[in-house]
């Protein structure tokens, strides 16, 4: 049946039908629809098939590994800095390998769009010796997710799925063919040879046996990918390879042109067969690579050829394909005589709009707070989640990883004993990889404050629930555990009550010899279950409003704008009612009920 | 049949909602299509932008100066991606007092948001009333009313109801 459907969708579609009946992940844009729409279907069908949100990356992949141990059908889902979390078994079970099939996805963002890297994780299949599906769009990740179980299980080696952004977000009309869903049993069979090898001899031994199943799998990519396609080339002066979405770029550019090239797609970039398509890229007068992000299929061909790629100087280096950069490549190479996508800018000048948190979070009240009472001179360590854009508020200064606020806070302890350090982390965060540096931070004395700002959701990313929510996790158990009683604020809404909070955690952590930790209950405004906004809009009083831009600077709700009068005033569309600036914000009280 | 859309807004306005259903209609009408759409960095009010092609397309990027069609739910994200837009397309978008005089395209405006906040328009349904607005006042769109209206009934039924006036409010909009 024809579906119109989210590349995300497309790869859980595929999941199924390739009978993967265990999948576990942990949400990252732009993965995490995978799992929610797996779990979707598997209620919506009632199909014999096990799911779970894991507290980390590592975790999903070891509990869908575990699942092809036993021979079931297995996939994990997370976003490329996810695969850096999860790498140490990812690592290992290259020799490991798999009974049942088993799919790791991990989705690339080329560009930065919601990423602190840009890496790709096609590289870390060649790292650790295993195969990489390069999928061009949602119908193609749909195809390829089917046979990257089938290879997995065929070649028992885990096998990386590698959806860019664009095809994870990418929306399009797929077919996907009737089929019957039936699980496996999971059925564990003690091998310790194979399950426990240990170094030297066993683990050497499945050493050679990786390499000689790549080189396998490399003849598979060429008999099942590459030959239907090499038979069908008419040769001449250009070759195009391109793996991923690249792909569908150069086939637009090519039509839009009418440049006439051999276009060859590659689907698994590694392994790939290179001295097989020696004869045909030495026979090409120019053979260009495109791909997505660094040049893993150019590295493996350039000595084939003339072929021009990133290492040439001839492709962009960084950042995502679009029609413009295909294009300027072949205009720069003579193939085109003109760039066609070229558009008219708007020549005046349009107000930046930053990111920032929405409009009544309550982090923004807490990051305010915060900054209030422990001031300019505090280092503010924070981590990733929504209130990494505390900086806007200037109560963020570092951003590394997962977990990182906690760990960077132990070393800044040491490193400059002169400035209190104030950490913010998230719950999810916290949980995902915020908890060794706690207990590192309590065996060492690590003196800071560790605000954990706890709305028991994954909300950055869409609203996936949390330990807490599923299975009555407690936080402040967690921290006790560690060796720190907390202190815990609920959120009121009001700045009030916040500032008085963190002047009592200050009063703690002036005596304290080691960490001190703060967890405030919030809310998301987006968590139809949890959130309180008391329908209080606000306006501002004109003649009371000096212009001293503090609401803006220190608070930057992004229903405040200035006026032509350099003046501040609320933007009725963008506000909800949160109410929090009606007080103690405004030096000049000038945030005035509005009553709708 | 081949028409490209950009479709601009600010977070939380339901610009998913568009492409979902602006695909919908392409699949009722056995046309293919392809797009991107911005998710995640949820953030209300951040700039949003998603893309739309309707036809025989593979690419889910707009090409910069191809697009038929700028569609617009916010004014500041409608001039920010005015470089998507071809020569003579069309921009239907919302503004709020005043729109700057743009040349070299058919331009049409609306003040939605103020209809909005005045409750005049369900704030929830602005993106379909735009839309409206744009089926009236653009020449060739790919879909009509009829169809926009039956996929917004197969989409989301619950709230079809609200949509449909929103939808049809837009299209009776006095230009
Ligand atoms: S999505 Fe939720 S937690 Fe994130 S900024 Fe918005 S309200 Fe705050
Ligand atoms: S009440 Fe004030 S702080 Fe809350 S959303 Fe409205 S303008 Fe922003």
């Amino acid at each position: 049946m024809k579906r119109t459907l989210l590349g995300n969708e497309a790869i859980a579609w595929g999941l199924l039908y390739a009978k993967v009946d265990v999948m576990a992940a942990y949400p990252g844009t732009p993965s995490s629809e995978i799992l929610e729409t797996y779990q979707k279907l598997v209620r919506q069908k009632n199909l014999p098939a096990y799911v779970e949100w894991s507290t980390n990356e590592k975790v999903a992949f070891e509990t869908a590994y575990a699942a092809a141990i036993t021979g079931k059908r297995a996939a994990c889902g997370m976003k490329m800095v996810g695969l850096n979390v999860a790498s140490d078994a990812l690592m290992s079970s290259a020799y490991i390998g798999n009974k049942g099939g088993f799919l790791i996805i991990s989705a690339d963002d080329p560009g930065f769009y919601s990423s602190q890297t840009e890496q790709d994780s096609r590289y870390f299949a060649k790292f650790a010796r295993i195969p990489a599906l390069d999928p061009s769009s949602p119908e193609d990740a749909f195809r390829l997710a089917v046979i990257g179980v089938n290879l997995s299980e065929k070649f028992e080696i885990p096998v990386i799925l590698r959806p860019v952004l664009r095809v994870c977000h990418g929306r399009q009309i797929v077919d996907i063919p009737d089929f019957e869903f039936e699980g496996r049993e999971g059925k564990f069979e003690r091998n310790i040879e194979r399950w426990a090898a240990v170094p030297r001899n066993p683990r050497l031994k499945q050493g050679y046996e990786l390499l000689e199943k790549l080189q396998r799998i490399a003849q598979f990519n060429y008999d099942e990918f590459l030959k239907p396609q090499v038979e069908k080339l008419r040769g001449g002066k250009l070759l195009i390879i391109a793996s991923g979405t690249s792909y569908s770029y150069v086939l637009e550019v090519l039509e839009d042109t009418g440049l006439k090239a051999d276009v060859l797609k590659i689907d698994m970039p590694t392994p790939l067969p290179s001295e097989k398509l020696s004869d045909l890229i030495s026979s090409y007068e120019e053979v260009i690579v495109f791909e997505e992000t660094y040049p893993l299929v150019e590295e493996q061909i350039r000595h084939l050829g003339n072929v021009r790629g990133k290492l040439t100087g001839d492709v962009f280096q960084i950042d995502e394909v679009t029609h413009d950069r295909v294009a300027d490549t072949l205009l720069k190479r003579g193939h085109i005589s003109r760039n066609i996508y070229v558009g008219k800018e708007y020549e005046g000048e349009v107000p930046p709009r930053v990111p920032a948190l929405c409009p009544g979070c309550p982090h923004r009240t807490v990051f305010y707070g915060m900054k209030k009472v422990f001031g300019n001179k505090a280092i503010y360590p924070s981590d990733i989640g929504c209130y990494t854009l505390g900086l806007n508020q200037k109560a963020v200064d570092t951003v590394l990883c997962m977990g990182a606020s906690v760990g960077l806070s132990c070393g800044f302890s040491k490193s400059d004993t002169e400035k209190p350090i104030v950490a913010t982390i998230g719950d999810s965060t916290f949980l995902h990889a915020g908890i060794p540096p706690l207990i590192d931070a309590v065996a060492n004395r690590h003196k800071f404050v560790l605000v954990i700002m706890d709305n028991s959701t994954v909300a950055m990313t869409g609203l996936q629930p949390t330990p807490e929510r599923i299975g009555n996790v407690s936080i402040p158990k967690i921290v006790e555990g560690c060796g720190v009683k907390p202190l815990i604020l609920d959120y009121d809404g009001t700045i009030k009550t916040t500032v008085e909070f963190f002047k009592k955690v200050k009063e703690i952590y002036e005596k304290a010899n080691g960490p001190v930790v703060a967890i405030v209950n919030e809310f998301c405004t987006f968590d139809k279950e949890k959130v309180k906004l008391p329908g209080k809009f606000a306006k501002v009083d004109q003649d009371k409003c000096t212009g001293c831009g503090h609401c803006i600077n220190d608070f930057g709700c992004p229903a405040f704008e200035w006026n032509d009068e350099g003046k501040v005033e609320v933007n009725p569309y963008f506000c909800v009612g949160c109410g929090v600036c009606l007080s103690d914000l405004c030096p000049f009280d000038a945030f005035v009920e509005d009553v709708r | 049949m081949r028409y490209q859309i950009v479709l601009t807004g600010v977070g939380g306005q339901g610009t998913i909602f568009l492409v979902k259903l602006l695909a919908r209609c392409a699949l009722n009408k056995g046309i293919d299509f392809i797009g991107t759409e911005t998710h995640g960095m949820a953030q209300k009010g951040g700039t949003v932008i998603s893309y739309l092609k309707i036809g025989d397309f593979k690419a889910p990027l707009v090409g910069e100066g191809q697009a038929d069609l700028l569609l617009g739910l916010y004014p500041t994200e409608t001039l920010r991606f005015l470089h998507y837009l071809k020569p003579e397309g069309y921009i239907v978008t919302n503004i709020e007092d005043g729109f700057p005089e743009i040349n070299g395209f058919n331009v049409f405006t609306v003040k939605a948001s103020e209809l909005a906040v005045k409750g005049e328009v369900n704030p929830k349904s602005l993106n379909v009333f735009i839309l409206g607005y744009a089926l009236k006042v653009i020449e060739n769109f790919p879909f009509s009313k009829e169809e926009v209206e039956k996929a917004i009934v197969e989409l989301n039924p619950r709230f079809a109801d609200v949509n449909i006036e929103a939808l049809n409010k837009g299209y009776g909009v006095v230009m």
